[in-house]
């Protein structure tokens, strides 16, 4: 009698045939599982968005001394910080984003290093023309966390912090300019 | 009046039939459900109270809260729907799917009170401790990320509401024990195992909850000199998302029992279902790590397995039952003549019963929204766009409120007639209330996702819309969605609050009225048939099932080609 | 024979749905009527802002701008047309006379309002309809004040720099308020003692208001020991 609240009818309820119906959408199920861990899996070789990079365990204090050291040193350009080589030092603090803000230049790959002084924040990336385009990654304190990226298109990226800090947090904001040339 | 509620008739053996399911009630279950049951209530009544501080916070135009007010309304509207509504249920449902269902008496009942206690004393201390917050500590939200600190009695208040609920839930498991021993032999019927499936997953996200509120709590009290940040993450989502396949199990489960009861389903086939409720059980624990998707330290690897091989397999248990239900509705509606056309299944279906429409809109909405965006969500890159914006707020919404909270509405009518044997007070307003919440709920919940993914508007912020303190830049683009947000929110508290209204009305001042055939489906419950039911057509939901994997690719191509158009990020 | 069959198939289940589209369409119960306009509200408002987002990502695709009329529009006619056209048409088809006529015609018309009604809208498209996707000129003002503190053995001494568009300084810990700056410079000195201690650790909060009085920045620090 089908009832889900009393013991199966049959006592071999597991030979009892499936509807042709409910097979085909077994079938079709199955193939979007497969299909969507396959995508995604497969993007980590041939896609160019993904949060992967080398992590590294920092105390809070050595990783500030890194970052402050990094920002007495570097010159700077309109007030932005002009990285030396290709390493790009961001670290979150409340309610400051120390490292910010920076000016890079397109098609060139930068090492983020991303870190935090004090608590969790997360860094909240978007272009000021196209707000709808936007990532984030989670910044963790006792962890630096290098990921690669670049920039193709110029203009002014906001970054915000996404993840609670405490009161406060909604006034951590800091920029990315982004230049076809960085001459400083 | 309040003793009221506890006084139907039993036999000397402390019995009575259900005249709605023909179940052997045993007086130790029935109250022990209405107990949790209205517990339950109350916490959604709290929850659902602070949601009003926390959308027109949000909402920027009312700005009704500063920020320091904000993050604890925000921390105790979580807290008292995510967790106490939702679990106090859920012991419920334990008690109705295994006692009740099986007709046994629920054992151990002294645990069950001590359960009950302990829960209730550990939801008191923490709706205390977050209530009473002051710097240095910090409103914990849900989720409390060390090393920003809580109130020490926060972080106890959530270690003696687990321990309670695992008290809560083990005369569930010695009624199991005891049915394996004395019983008849034989399968369980399936809302008992859709039950155990549940338990057992309540059992290891419990544990490793209680794990991670240990450790926090250790250091908080400066017991323990630090914290690992990424360690506590770890730790914390095991409870943190298996609070959410708790919550995701019994909701199937409870959709299998009413769609039965009141809609005429069947069981379509024991074998499909059953195995559905097997990989939850497998699966569904190890998707700790979709919240730590666009973390570091986690290994890409670990993420990329914890999120496909393990999750895929609860999300194709999910897929199985998104066909299984609804073709259990229509092959067993069928079976009872009540066909007619591609649809008329559905569409001639008892719907101002509001336990027949909370029901079947919890199934709809939970699949359309909450399902799909939950997937996309938690696929490994698109998880840098999704995570930690209101799209993430918007997703849980649908899970959470529009699947698991309508659902639970729905059973709580079901129990106000079956078990309090009361008629449901303002009768148009009970009937329409699934209708308006469900409405009103849906694009409230679009809004928010919405404005995650259009604008990237942060989630567990206090301003950021029309101003970033400090900065002329704001996100001031996405006004008109908050705009509309903001309307459809009001629409949805005033609904849910229609809900606790005609629930509370009902229980305190309703007539007493014997539940009869305005409750069952035609033909009653039992339905016998010559054809077995997975016989009947299921072209109907052949359909909606197609319909949906066709708005399932939509969204998810359409946001693969958005993350393809980004700039470069990682190796 | 095989190809013919697989013809006949297609063609079966296109007749098929397109008799079932129909029936949906004509149907006209109370839950049909509210499932129909729920559905298309649904629909509506996901194109709306699905055609947006798309538009922020191709610019001048005039394609989306007929996207998104539709979504707007559907919201609002979808459920205008389920709840007031259908069973308008179905009443009045049971009449004789002048109202038949009209019910006859009457959901082809509809539904050539409505294409036109999208087709106008899409290549002349309100404002509203479209949403903006970068930074109108903001509310606030932009600060970017440096805090630089020294940590002596009794005291800490901290000075705030770039404070312009600052109007007060407050410096709390704990919830007790330590000093209060009302006009630069922004330079202070709190003993260690009056810190409140927690986890561990000593922190105090140096906040920044406007003339408003509404927080502008904050920055809360731990007193290395």
């Amino acid at each position: 009698m089908g009832s889900p609240i009393k013991p199966p009818d049959e006592e071999n309820w597991w030979d009892v045939p499936v509807n042709r119906r409910e097979s085909i959408w077994l079938g079709l199920s199955a193939i979007f599982s497969v299909g969507i861990f396959g995508w995604m899996s497969a993007w980590t070789r041939i896609g160019d968005q993904n949060p992967i990079g080398e992590t590294y365990e920092i105390s809070t204090e050595e990783f500030q001394e890194k970052v402050e050291g990094y920002m007495d040193e570097a010159e700077r350009l309109d007030g932005a910080i002009v990285p030396p080589g290709d390493d790009v030092y961001v670290a979150g603090i409340r309610f400051q984003w120390r490292g910010l803000p920076v000016v890079v230049e397109t098609g060139k790959t930068y090492r983020f290093h991303l870190g935090s002084y004090d608590v969790q924040h997360g860094f909240s990336i978007r272009p000021e023309d196209v707000l709808s385009q936007h990532t984030n990654l989670a910044v963790l304190p006792g962890y630096e966390w290098v990921i690669e990226m670049e920039f193709d298109e110029p203009g002014t990226y906001h970054v915000i912090c996404n993840e609670f800090c405490g009161v406060g947090h909604s006034s951590m904001h800091g920029r990315i300019e982004v230049r076809e040339e960085v001459n400083v | 009046m309040i003793f009221g509620l506890f006084d139907n008739d039993y036999d000397e053996d402390g019995f009575r039939t259900c005249g709605v399911t023909g179940m052997e009630i045993h007086r130790t279950a029935e109250n022990h459900v209405k107990v949790f049951g209205l517990t339950a209530v109350v916490a959604l009544l709290v929850g659902g109270f602070f949601s009003i501080g926390v959308s027109m916070t949000r909402w920027e135009l009312v700005g009704l809260l500063g920020s320091e007010s904000f993050y604890k309304w925000l921390s105790l509207h979580a807290w008292n729907l995510l967790i106490f509504w939702m679990v106090f249920m859920e012991i419920a449902i334990l008690y109705v799917g295994g006692p009740m269902v099986l007709g046994r008496r629920l054992p151990i009942t002294k645990v069950a009170k001590l359960g009950w206690g302990t829960m209730v004393t550990g939801a008191l201390v923490i709706n205390y401790a977050i209530w009473t917050t002051s710097a240095p500590d910090q409103a914990p939200l849900l989720t409390s990320y060390a090393p920003l600190p809580s109130s020490p009695y926060f972080y106890a208040g959530a270690i003696v509401f687990i321990l309670g609920s695992v008290l809560a839930a083990l005369p569930f498991f010695v009624t199991l024990w005891q049915e394996k021993k004395w019983g008849e032999g034989g399968s369980l019927p399936l809302v008992t195992f859709g039950a155990f499936a549940t338990a057992i997953i309540a059992v290891e996200a419990l544990v490793g909850g209680l794990i991670a509120f240990v450790y926090a709590f250790l250091w908080r009290i400066e017991f323990l000199g630090s914290i690992d940040a990424a360690l506590y993450r770890q730790l914390f989502w095991t409870i943190g998302h298996g609070s959410q396949q708790i919550n995701l199990v019994a909701m199937v489960t409870v959709w299998y029992f009413l769609t039965h009861v009141v809609g005429g389903a069947e069981v379509v086939s024991e074998k499909v279902s059953r195995t559905a409720f097997v990989f939850y059980v497998f699966f569904i624990n190890l998707g700790a790590a979709h919240h730590l998707l666009s973390d570091p330290v986690v290994s890409s690897g670990w993420r990329i397995w914890n999120a496909s091989y393990a999750f895929y397999g609860a999300t194709f248990a999910s897929l199985i039952h998104a066909f299984a239900i609804p073709a259990g509705i229509e092959a067993g509606r069928r079976k009872r003549g009540q066909g007619g056309g591609l649809f008329g299944w559905l569409t001639n279906a008892p719907w101002s019963n509001p336990v027949f429409s909370a029901t079947v809109f919890s199934i709809i909405l939970f699949g359309f929204v909450g399902g799909i965006t939950g997937v996309v969500m938690g696929q490994l890159q698109l998880n840098m766009t999704w995570s930690r914006t209101l799209a993430t707020v918007g997703h849980f919404h649908g899970t959470v409120a529009l699947g698991t909270t309508i659902a639970f509405m729905g059973l709580v009518y079901f129990v106000i007639r079956t078990m309090f044997m009361r008629d449901l007070a303002f009768g148009r307003l009970a009937s329409a209330q699934p209708f308006l919440y469900a409405g009103t709920m849906t694009f409230a919940t679009l809004m928010l996702m919405y404005m995650g993914l259009l604008y990237s508007v942060p989630r567990r912020i206090h301003s950021v819309v029309r101003e970033i303190p400090g900065s002329d830049f704001s996100l001031s683009a996405a006004e008109p969605l908050m705009m509309i947000f903001g309307v459809f929110a009001l629409l949805a508290i005033v609904s849910g609050a229609a809900f606790l209204i005609v629930a509370l009305a009902s229980l305190l001042l309703g007539e007493r009225k014997v539940p009869g055939a305005d409750l069952v489906p035609d033909g009653g419950v039992n339905f016998e048939s010559d054809e077995p039911v997975h016989k009947f057509e299921m072209r109907g939901t052949f359909v909606i099932t197609l319909i949906f994997l066709a708005a399932f690719l939509a969204v998810y191509i359409a946001n693969w080609y958005f993350l393809s158009r980004l700039w470069e990020i990682g190796p | 024979m095989f190809e013919t069959s697989v013809v006949e198939m297609l063609t079966g289940v296109v007749r098929q749905g397109w008799r079932d589209m129909l029936s949906v369409y004509y149907a006209n119960t109370l839950i049909w009527k509210l499932l129909k306009s729920g559905a298309l509200a649904f629909l509506g408002v996901f194109c709306w802002a699905g055609g947006n987002l798309f538009r922020s990502y191709l610019p001048g695709t005039t394609f989306l701008n007929y996207v998104i009329a539709y979504g707007a529009l559907v919201f609002f006619y979808g459920p205008f047309t389920h709840l007031v056209i259908v069973p308008l048409v179905i009443r009045w088809r049971r009449k004789r006379g002048f109202l038949n006529k009209v019910a006859r015609r009457l959901s082809k018309v509809n539904i050539t309002v409505f294409i036109l009604l999208v087709l106008i809208v899409g290549t002349y498209p309100p404002g509203a309809l479209l949403l903006d996707f970068d930074v109108s000129s903001g509310s606030g003002t932009d600060i970017n004040p440096e805090l630089a503190c020294e940590y002596n053995e009794k005291t800490v001494a901290c000075e705030l720099t770039e404070a312009e568009g600052v109007a007060q300084v407050v410096v709390t810990s704990g919830g007790n308020e330590l000093v209060v700056l009302q006009e630069p410079p922004y330079v202070f000195e709190v003993s260690r003692d009056v810190m409140v201690e927690s986890v561990g650790q000593k922190r105090f909060v140096v906040e920044l208001r406007d003339e408003d009085g509404s927080m502008v920045r904050r920055f809360s620090r731990a007193v290395p020991p």
